[in-house]
């Protein structure tokens, strides 16, 4: 087995909602996937459907090679899930639900358990009503990451977290990373998703619009370049790859020159620059921001 | 913070409760309307001429389980008599299960849900939200008695011409009731303050509510006993006797309850903060104990404690209505003019005794059906609030949880019925030599069909079609209403079998017909397996 996850057209309709439009996800055993997308999306509709508590209208659905729907109980198993928005028991405190959660998935790791409960700074014996926002998420987190499972399926998972426990977060995961553990990792932190994310899924309106590596991704995205020149350099205006063109002269002296170039012609263009004598040159890498807001905005599906 | 600004904010927050509540108070209304006018309309029916009327006033007089449920038999010999003693105590339970629900659901339940918290931070004054939540429950209360005086008057004119004593009367029994409802509208107040969830200012609230109802009952029952009465909200309603005298100032009493404790809910208000009651919290255990490992042991141990305040409920129940059956007997040396009655129409105070016992029974499973379908809605609660995504999540399967919820509501409800049933037999059995124990527990164990035909009901609903639970209460009050008022209402043999209560064989005076039974058993088992059909097929809803 290959794939943890593996989704071909997954369809879903809440009456005439489609929330899920022949959607396509997959992912590898051991790798940490980004699973991102505007509100609404449909990232939790997916997650849903991988969890068996929705059924698809449509489409073939494989997790750890099984059926979601069907063999539910004994996969879940060896799958942890952290939900978006975590609803503890009032009266339970969070060690309980810690404790209760672990042995329904077949086993905790009691020193994992003792060593995340300090890292994150958690109180275990608050009842469940008493906690903040963000120690629920806590609570829900340490209880996944304390089990013995080979998936991880994390639904927004740091969204209430301060920065220090975002950033023990982040430590965390990577190191389930190195034990080899799989991740599907819905996010809206796109420090977090480039920090550890191996492969990203782009998901919008129900369907997913990109998917690669963030390597791959970010050679489809636009370096921005500001050089100083001799003169000014022929034949840029003409280009396809050179967007956003702003040349100014002063008279007498150099040319300053700002675009914003497609990575993939990068050189071509730099070599066109350094033909008209290069002063200086300032490149600014594609932010995943602008990577991620091009494929969040309205963009026509192919 | 005193004085006008913490009053703040009144206006449109009770705008706002009245918006979300307008079509519950308006259905509740509606059922009590529909309560006490079939009662007054039924009346030439069942008192067709001048014998019946007093052989029936002997039979009612004389059944101690209906003074018990209904208080004392004071004047059935005109329609409004015999409306306000049949209906005023369901009526007024009723109406104030509806303040109690209002007051705690726009107060505790929103400090809960934390939308009281986004309230708060807006221009309002501390004291808003339980002013407006009051004065909802009290608007309720007010339009109920309105309601309950328009139809009685209605009804009074299709009979014939409306004179002076029916609207007078009819005023009177409307404002009995809806003054009940308001003093339950301040126990809700004070309740909201204390303990930490709005479940326990309903449940607290609740309990009162049944406390006094059937100290009530007892009293009237128990010769001797009758100041006991004056203690309870209803007593004070009964004894306002509309129709018969039509004593308004006793109306005083309930209002200045009511001022009281409102003014203690205003205090504690004060000292608490938003979202936490009085009682403070204690911390609980950093690890679980061994046993909570899967859905059931979570399911039991959120219950455990209400389960608790059931069980030892039912027990007092019991014993206290045990307590009665002694004094059946003893209601014809009082009253020989009674006995004959009763003689000529063929009846012994042991038959009356048995029926007496029949009928407790079946008041008792009625009781403990409720308890069975709030433990299988909690199910549907958790689901919405998303407490079963992780559970189903992880290892829970579906059928798992579903009988984590759904079995739990027929062992409960089972388990509360009996606790009740044999304290109820034992104590009977003791004081009185009619039946012997063993008969009584059996006639008393014959009623768990019918219990678990109600609960079963929730267990298929909540399986295969949750959003219809709701309607499971609008079942449970017309069985309630089948059950202890059909039969004297004359409604034909077809209606009153829609109330799985009224099959169940009267085992000690008819002897045992096990056919019934069984229909109900496997109607009941039917709809289990309905449910756990359903619960492998439908999406799990969310909020």
């Amino acid at each position: 087995m290959d794939a943890a996850i593996e989704i071909r057209g997954l369809s879903k309709a809440f009456g005439s909602t489609q929330a899920l439009d022949s959607l396509d996800l997959t992912v590898a055993t051991g790798e940490v996937h980004g699973f991102l997308g505007p509100n609404g999306s449909g990232k939790s509709t997916t997650i849903r459907v991988l969890l068996g508590l929705l059924s698809a209208d449509a489409g073939a659905v494989s997790l750890l090679g099984g059926d979601p729907w069907r063999d539910a109980t004994t996969l879940h198993r060896r799958l942890a899930y952290v939900p978006g928005d975590v609803s503890l028991w009032p009266s339970l405190s969070g060690g309980e639900v810690i404790d209760l959660m672990g042995r329904l998935r077949g086993g905790l790791d009691q020193r994992r358990r003792a060593e995340l409960l300090e890292r994150f700074e958690l109180d275990p014996t608050k009842k469940g009503r008493t906690y903040s926002k963000g120690n629920k998420q806590k609570v829900a987190i340490v209880a996944a990451l304390a089990s013995q499972v080979e998936l991880l399926i994390l639904d927004e998972p740091s969204s209430g977290l301060d920065p220090l426990m975002e950033s023990v977060f982040q430590q965390v995961i990577a190191e389930e990373k190195d034990r080899g553990r799989t991740v599907l990792l819905s996010s809206h932190i796109l420090s977090e998703v480039e920090a550890l994310c191996d492969r990203v899924s782009i998901v919008r309106a129900g369907h997913v619009v990109e998917a690669g590596s963030l390597a791959q991704m970010r050679h489809l995205t636009r370096t921005s370049l500001t050089a100083v020149l001799d003169a000014a350099p022929p034949g840029l205006t003409d280009r396809a790859d050179v967007h956003d063109l702003v040349v100014t002269a002063s008279p007498g002296g150099p040319v300053t020159v700002r675009a914003d170039v497609d990575t993939v012609s990068l050189g071509q263009v730099l070599t066109v620059l350094a033909g008209a004598g290069l002063q200086s040159l300032t490149s600014q890498p594609p932010t995943l921001e602008e990577l991620f807001l091009r494929h969040y905005s309205a963009t026509p599906r192919p | 913070m005193t004085g006008p600004s913490a009053l703040t904010g009144t206006g449109p927050l009770f705008r706002l409760a009245l918006r979300l509540d307008r079509v519950r108070i308006v259905a509740w209304i509606a059922a009590v309307v529909l309560l006490v006018a079939s009662s007054y309309l039924a009346y030439d029916t069942v008192f067709p001429d001048a014998a019946a009327t007093a052989e029936l006033t002997a039979s009612f007089s004389s059944n101690t389980a209906f003074t018990l449920l209904l208080g004392q038999v004071h004047d059935l010999a005109t329609p409004g008599g015999f409306t306000a003693w049949r209906s005023m105590g369901l009526s007024s339970i009723a109406v104030s299960l509806m303040a109690i629900f209002t007051v705690v659901r726009h107060t505790r339940a929103e400090e809960d849900s934390g939308r009281a918290e986004l309230v708060a931070s807006g221009v309002v004054g501390r004291h808003a939200a339980l002013a407006a939540a009051v004065l909802l429950a009290v608007a309720g209360c007010l339009t109920a008695a309105v309601a309950v005086a328009a139809s009685l008057i209605a009804s009074s004119a299709q009979a014939g011409a409306v004179r002076g004593a029916d609207v007078a009367g009819a005023l009177a029994l409307g404002a009995a009731i809806g003054a009940t409802g308001v003093v339950f509208a301040g126990v809700a107040a004070v309740t909201a303050q204390l303990g930490s969830f709005s479940r326990t200012a309903s449940a607290l609230a609740g309990a009162l509510l049944g406390a006094t109802y059937v100290l009530r009952g007892w009293g009237a029952a128990t010769s001797g006993m009758e100041w006991v009465e004056w203690l309870s909200p209803f007593g004070w309603g009964e004894q306002v006797l509309p129709y018969l005298e039509n004593r308004w100032v006793l109306l005083a009493l309930p209002v200045a309850a009511t001022v009281v404790l409102l003014a203690v809910a205003g205090r504690l208000l004060a000292r608490r903060d938003l979202g936490f009651g009085i009682v403070g919290q204690r911390p609980g255990r950093a690890t679980a104990g061994p046993r909570l490992a899967g859905a059931s042991a979570l399911s039991w141990r959120l219950s455990r404690g209400a389960l608790a305040g059931w069980l030892s409920a039912f027990v007092l129940l019991g014993a206290l209505y045990g307590s009665v059956t002694s004094s059946i007997a003893g209601v014809f040396k009082d009253n020989p003019a009674l006995a004959k009655i009763l003689q000529q129409g063929g009846g012994s105070t042991d038959d009356l005794t048995l029926a007496f016992v029949g009928m407790i029974f079946t008041i008792l499973a009625l009781v403990a059906t409720l308890n069975g379908v709030q433990r299988v809605l909690h199910g549907r609660t958790e689901e919405i609030e998303g407490r079963a995504e992780p559970l189903l999540a992880a290892s829970v399967s579906r059928p798992a949880w579903l009988s984590s919820h759904g079995l739990a509501g027929l062992v409960s409800s089972t388990v509360v019925y009996a606790a009740g049933a044999l304290a109820f037999g034992v104590v009977t059995a003791v004081t009185t030599d009619t039946a012997p124990l063993s008969w009584v527990l059996i006639a008393g164990l014959l009623e768990l069909p019918a219990i678990w035909v109600l609960v079963g009901l929730c267990v298929a609903l909540l399986g295969a079609a949750p959003r219809f639970l709701a309607a499971v209460w609008v079942v449970v009050g017309a069985t309630f209403v089948l059950t202890l008022f059909g039969p004297v209402l004359g409604l034909p043999d077809a209606v009153l079998d829609l109330s799985a209560f009224n099959n169940v064989p009267d085992y000690l005076t008819q002897g045992l017909h096990v056919l019934p039974l069984g229909i109900l058993t496997a109607i009941a088992a039917a709809l289990v397996v309905a449910g756990f059909v359903g619960i492998r097929r439908r999406d799990l809803d969310q909020h």
